[in-house]
């Protein structure tokens, strides 16, 4: 991997206003939520938000913007500068982690009458930690299938429909008509979907709690979207300039 | 050397991709082989527990669940694991577990389906406390906290 590489995507995020925007809302949110009896409530689903944010600018917009092409003339191998970009961004949304359950420690140990519930916290940032490497590694090849920010329409789209999918299937499913009948005979149909859905976009584990099937799954999820977002990348014409 | 080290970047990414799925895969079979987790409450099966129940003429706890159903993790987490709320379930209480596979399987089993009927289940959680012959005493819909779950099951005493 390249520091020089990581160094500056930690750098750009953290020196950005929105970045520290969305730290202090964590911040608020961490110590607003420390008189709650139920650990983590807030911020892990924030921190979600900003995996999002930061992982849908991995490569995608660089392509657009002509930047990428200034990038990749240096003697850096695509895979290691996308791998690096990653970590980046990883690294800058667990830092935010990191500040947010801090935050609630010392909300709870200064007001909170419910203990400190640090084993919970700890559980609960480590599940964030793991979910935002497949979040933006998948955002990553998306990015390196796309241009500009059409991966966040396709995450989006995804994430959705798919959990929109299993609402409507589900009610006509109960419909007695044709359709109805076809989904009721044919449940592999729903199966896979909640399959997909759950392998792509994967819930937390509510209340905090580590499951060694759930963070094998996103870790391996993670790494194959990675090597797919390598391979992409690295055949992917870079243009001229900025569209 | 750097720039010939970096072209294994894919190479190492696919291993380590391999390894993880493999350790999933084998996690996925030896826990398919594992009695399923421990629960502190004692729960039966539907036919089971209505037959303890007409036996004891203890009240029923039927717990209205699917595997699919987060708030049901939640409840069975914050309410079914604590050890003083499952101590007072399973001397008070016969419990049962009703789990739904309609979105899994199609179709649920029919003394499922019919409890859900019985009971006029809408969705998950749906917990009910009935006598041992049958009759509902309280019901709690949805997933509402450990406090109010206490208190609903005191009512139902």
């Amino acid at each position: 991997m390249s520091p020089v590489v990581i160094l500056e995507t930690v750098r750009r995020h953290v020196t950005h206003i929105g970045y520290l925007t969305f730290l202090a809302l964590l911040v608020l949110a961490a110590f607003a939520t420390s008189v709650f009896d139920r650990p983590a409530a807030a911020w892990p689903g924030l921190l979600v938000l900003l995996a999002f944010v930061t992982g849908c600018g991995v490569v995608g917009p660089e392509f657009s913007s002509g930047t990428l092409q200034l990038i990749l003339v240096k003697p850096v191998n695509r895979a290691v500068y996308l791998v690096s970009r990653v970590t980046g961004v990883v690294l800058v949304v667990w830092l935010a982690g990191i500040v947010a359950a801090l935050c609630e420690l010392a909300g709870r140990a200064l007001w909170g009458d419910s203990g400190l519930q640090a084993r919970a916290i700890g559980t609960a940032l480590l599940n964030c930690a793991t979910d935002t490497i497949l979040t933006v590694s998948f955002l990553a090849l998306l990015g390196s299938l796309t241009r500009a920010y059409f991966n966040i329409g396709i995450y989006l789209v995804g994430l959705i429909g798919l959990g929109l999918s299993s609402v409507v299937f589900a009610f006509i499913r109960q419909t007695d008509n044709a359709v109805g009948r076809f989904l009721k005979a044919h449940t592999g149909i729903e199966r896979g979907l909640m399959v997909i859905d759950r392998n792509l976009y994967p819930d937390l584990p509510v209340p905090p709690r580590f499951d060694t099937g759930w963070t094998l799954m996103v870790l391996s999820n993670a790494a194959i979207a990675l090597l797919l977002a390598c391979l992409a990348f690295r055949r992917r014409e870079v243009p001229y300039g900025a569209d | 050397m750097v720039r010939t080290s970096q072209r294994y970047v894919p190479i190492a990414l696919f291993i380590l991709a391999a390894l993880l799925l493999g350790a999933r895969v084998l996690h996925q079979t030896t826990k398919s082989d594992a009695p399923a987790k421990s629960s502190l409450v004692r729960w039966h099966t539907p036919k089971e527990g209505l037959r303890l129940a007409a036996a004891t003429g203890r009240p029923l706890l039927f717990d209205f669940t699917a595997d699919w159903c987060g708030p049901c993790h939640m409840l069975d987490g914050e309410v079914f694991q604590d050890p003083a709320i499952a101590r007072a379930i399973n001397e008070r209480f016969i419990p049962v577990r009703v789990v739904d596979r309609q979105r899994e399987e199609g179709s649920n089993p029919p003394e499922v389906a019919e409890l859900q009927r019985t009971y006029n289940v809408r969705g998950f959680p749906t917990v009910v406390f009935a006598a041992s012959a049958g009759a509902e005493r309280q019901r709690m819909e949805g997933f509402r906290g450990r406090a109010e779950f206490e208190r609903i099951m005191e009512r139902a005493r």
